[in-house]
C-alpha cells in the first residue's frame, strides 16, 4: 500500500497537520485556563506544560482521519470554540 | 486493518524523522555539549577562572561598597553580585539596576556593571546601558555561543526559539510513533548485532538507541518544546487571556520579587554576613546575591545557589541585619499546587544540571545518543530509497540528500571543535568576539558541507570528516597547555581540575573519533544478493531497512 493510499489528499493533510494543528493547539492551550478547575497560577501553567500532548493528539488525529473534510471541520470547531472562550475571557464577547 | 494502522504510524515516524533529522542532530549534539557549557567550558575558556577563587565575603563586601560609591543613589535599590566561575560569569560582577521611565510612559531598566578579577578583585571592565545592550556588547566565548546555538540556532527570539520548540514537538511525535511502530521494545533493547553486517549494525543501533534512550528522549523533547514555545508563544498568549495582556503582571505572579517597604532609616551596604551564612556545605555553590533597598534598614538579600540535595536551585532570603526570612528550595515552589514543581523541574531535567558531574556525564552521553538516533534514522530513510523500492525521486536526488546529511552532521561536530582552538588563539586578542565565533563556526561548517557535496563517496567523506574532527579535538589539550600553561600533566600542582576535565574529555572524544574513522569502511559494503551495479559506493547505509515488522529477523 503506497503512502498516497495510506494518507489520501496529502497536500491538504500536510497543511492541516502543520499550520492547522499548531493554531488549534495554541488556541486550546490559551483558552484552557478559562475552564480548568485549578488555581490561577496552575490553570495557566498546566495547559502550557501539556501543550506537547495536546499538539500530538490533534496532529495524529489529523493524519489518521481518512476524510479530510472531517479533519478540517474538527480543527475549525475546536479553534472556533476556544477562540470564543478566549474572546469571552477578555471581555470582547 | 491493524497492519494498515501500523503502516501509517511507520510512515509518519519515517517522514517526520526524515524531514527533521539533520536539525534534530544539530540541536541534540550542541545540547549534549551545552550540558557542560556552564560552568565547565566557560571556566576552560577563561584563563582567569582556571583555578577556582576562594569565596571571600569580606573582600566582596568591600568591592561592593567601592563600586556603589561611584554610581548615582538611584541605582542602589537593586544590586546584584554575580559570583565568578559558578554559572555565567568568569569574573566577579557587581551590577546596579535602575528603572527608568521612557517618554511613552513605559519603564525600562538601566544597569551599570563592574567586572572584577576573581582573585585580585581589580576592576577589569565597566559597562553601562540597557541590559540587552550590555549583554550584546560584552565579549562572548565558545560556551555562550554553543548554548545560544542550541537554544535558538542563533536565529534569535522569536524565530529561533519557535523553530527549536517546534523541533521538540516533532521529536516527541517521532518518539511516540516509533514506540507504536516498534512494539517489541524489550526484545529490541537487547538485539544488537554489530558484526553480522553493516545493515544490521545500523538498524539495530537505531532501535537500541531509541529504546534505551526512550525516557531521556521523551523528557528532552517535552521540556525542549516547552522551553522553546512557552516564552515566545504560549506565555504571551496565556497572559493575554489570564492577565489581561499584562506580561509583567504574569511574571510578578510567578516570580514575585518581594521588594521590601523602605523604613526610611539609612543603613550601610553589607553582604558579607549573608554570604557567609549561605556558604555552607549543605548548600550548593552561590551563583549570585541580590540586594533590594540595601541602603535602608528594611533591606533584604536574596542569595541564589545551585542545587544542593534537591533537583533545582535554591533561594535564601535574609534581612540585611542577618535574620533569616526564608529558604526556599526552588524558584516557583511558592506558587503551590501543580505549577510550582512542574516549572522547577523543567530546566534541570532539560540541562541535567542537578546531581553533579555524574548526571551531566549521563546527560551528555544520552544527548549524543539522541543525535545518533536522528542521523541513523535519516540514513535508513535514504537507504530504502536508493537501494530499495520506496520513493519517487531519482536515485541521484537521494544521494544528494545523503551527502548533505553527512556534511551537515559531521560538519557541525567539526565546527564545534574548531571553536575551542579559536577560543585559545584568537578570542582573547580581539574585541569583536561574536563576529569571530560566527565566522569560524558557520565558515567551517559550510566548508564541510561543500566538501561533502562535492564528493561522491559518502563513506570516505564520513571517515575524512570524523578523522579531521578527532585530530582537532585531540590537539586542543596540547594547544591549551602551550597557550595557558595549564595541562593534564600539571593538574595536581596547578589545581585546574575543571580545565583538566574538559581537556581529558576532548582527548578521549578525539581518540574515539579517530578510531571510528579508521574502523569505518571506505565504501558501501555489498551483500551477495545485491545487484553490484546498483550498489555504487555512495549513499548512506545498506540493508533490509524495510517496514519494521518484516525486518531484523
Amino acid at each position: 500500500m503506497s503512502e498516497d493510499t495510506l494518507f489520501p489528499r496529502p497536500v491538504s493533510r500536510v497543511l492541516a497537520a502543520t499550520l492547522g494543528v499548531l493554531i488549534t493547539a495554541v488556541l486550546i492551550t490559551t483558552a484552557m485556563p478559562v475552564y480548568v478547575p485549578f488555581s490561577q497560577a496552575s490553570s495557566v501553567v498546566v495547559p502550557i506544560v501539556l501543550f506537547p500532548v495536546t499538539w500530538l493528539l490533534i496532529f495524529l488525529w489529523v493524519l489518521f482521519e481518512q476524510k479530510m473534510w472531517r479533519a478540517w471541520l474538527g480543527l475549525l470547531a475546536l479553534s472556533g470554540l476556544h477562540l470564543g472562550l478566549i474572546l469571552s475571557g477578555v471581555g470582547v464577547l | 486493518m491493524q497492519r494498515d494502522t501500523t503502516k501509517r504510524f511507520y510512515a509518519v515516524h519515517s517522514w517526520v524523522g526524515a524531514i527533521t533529522a539533520v536539525l534534530i542532530f544539530i540541536i541534540a549534539f550542541t545540547g549534549a555539549v551545552s550540558v557542560f557549557g556552564r560552568p565547565e567550558i566557560k571556566t576552560w575558556a577563561h584563563e582567569v577562572s582556571h583555578v577556582p577563587a576562594e569565596l571571600d565575603p569580606l573582600r566582596i563586601e568591600q568591592v561592593l561598597r567601592e563600586d556603589a560609591a561611584t554610581v548615582p543613589e538611584a541605582y542602589l535599590d537593586n544590586i546584584q553580585v554575580l559570583m565568578p566561575g559558578v554559572r555565567r560569569r568568569p569574573v566577579l560582577s557587581v551590577q546596579f539596576d535602575r528603572e527608568v521611565e521612557t517618554a511613552d510612559g513605559r519603564t525600562e531598566h538601566h544597569i551599570i556593571r563592574f567586572d572584577h578579577d576573581p582573585k585580585t578583585y581589580e576592576l577589569v571592565d565597566r559597562l553601562e546601558g540597557e541590559p540587552r545592550e550590555v549583554f550584546e556588547n560584552e565579549p562572548k566565548d565558545l560556551a555562550d555561543f554553543i548554548i545560544t546555538f542550541h537554544a535558538d540556532l542563533h536565529l534569535g527570539d522569536p524565530i529561533g526559539l519557535l523553530l527549536t520548540g517546534l523541533l521538540g514537538l516533532t521529536l516527541f511525535a517521532s518518539i511516540v510513533t516509533g514506540v507504536i511502530t516498534h512494539r517489541k521494545v524489550l526484545k529490541e533493547a537487547f538485539t544488537f548485532r554489530p558484526f553480522r553486517s553493516l545493515r544490521l549494525l545500523f538498524t539495530d543501533s537505531h532501535k537500541v538507541l531509541g529504546v534505551w534512550g526512550l525516557v531521556f528522549n521523551s523528557a528532552i523533547a517535552f521540556t525542549g518544546a516547552f522551553l522553546g514555545l512557552a516564552v515566545v508563544l504560549l506565555l504571551p498568549a496565556a497572559a493575554y487571556v489570564s492577565f489581561e495582556g499584562d506580561l509583567d503582571k504574569m511574571v510578578e505572579t510567578y516570580l514575585p520579587l518581594n521588594e521590601p517597604q523602605k523604613s526610611g532609616i539609612p543603613a550601610e551596604l553589607k553582604i558579607a554576613e549573608v554570604l557567609s551564612a549561605v556558604d555552607q556545605p549543605e548548600n550548593g555553590p552561590i551563583v549570585s546575591a541580590q540586594l533590594l533597598t540595601g541602603t535602608d534598614q528594611a533591606g533584604v538579600a536574596h542569595v541564589y545557589t545551585l542545587a544542593g540535595d534537591g533537583i533545582g536551585g535554591e533561594t535564601h532570603r535574609y534581612q540585611l541585619n542577618g535574620t533569616v526570612l526564608e529558604s526556599v528550595t526552588s524558584q516557583f515552589s511558592q506558587l503551590g499546587g501543580a505549577a510550582g514543581p512542574i516549572l522547577d523541574a523543567m530546566f534541570p531535567i532539560h540541562f541535567g544540571n542537578f546531581g553533579g558531574t555524574v548526571v551531566k556525564l549521563i546527560w551528555f552521553v544520552l544527548g549524543l545518543g539522541t543525535a545518533l538516533l536522528a542521523v541513523s534514522g535519516s540514513m535508513i530513510w535514504v537507504e530504502r530509497r536508493v537501494h530499495g523500492s520506496s520513493g519517487s525521486l531519482s536515485v541521484a536526488s537521494y544521494r544528494r540528500i545523503s551527502r548533505f546529511t553527512v556534511g551537515a552532521c559531521c560538519g557541525v561536530v567539526l565546527a564545534t571543535v574548531t571553536l575551542f582552538h579559536l577560543q585559545l588563539f584568537v578570542l582573547p586578542q580581539v574585541a569583536t568576539t561574536q563576529t569571530w565565533l560566527m565566522g569560524t563556526f558557520f565558515g567551517s561548517w559550510a566548508l564541510a558541507i561543500v566538501w561533502s557535496m562535492l564528493r561522491t563517496n559518502d563513506y570516505q567523506t564520513t571517515r575524512e570528516l570524523l578523522g579531521l574532527t578527532g585530530a582537532a579535538a585531540a590537539l586542543v589539550p596540547i594547544a591549551n597547555g602551550f597557550v595557558t600553561g595549564n595541562h593534564l600533566l600539571n593538574v595536581f600542582s596547578g589545581g585546574h581540575w575543571v580545565v583538566a576535565g574538559v581537556d581529558l574529555g576532548l582527548l578521549l572524544l578525539g581518540a574515539a573519533l579517530v578510531v571510528i574513522a579508521l574502523k569505518l569502511p571506505s565504501q558501501r559494503p555489498l551483500r551477495k544478493s545485491e545487484n553490484r551495479q546498483s550498489a555504487s559506493p555512495s549513499s548512506g547505509l545498506s540493508g533490509d531497512l524495510a517496514y519494521p515488522e518484516a525486518s531484523t529477523s
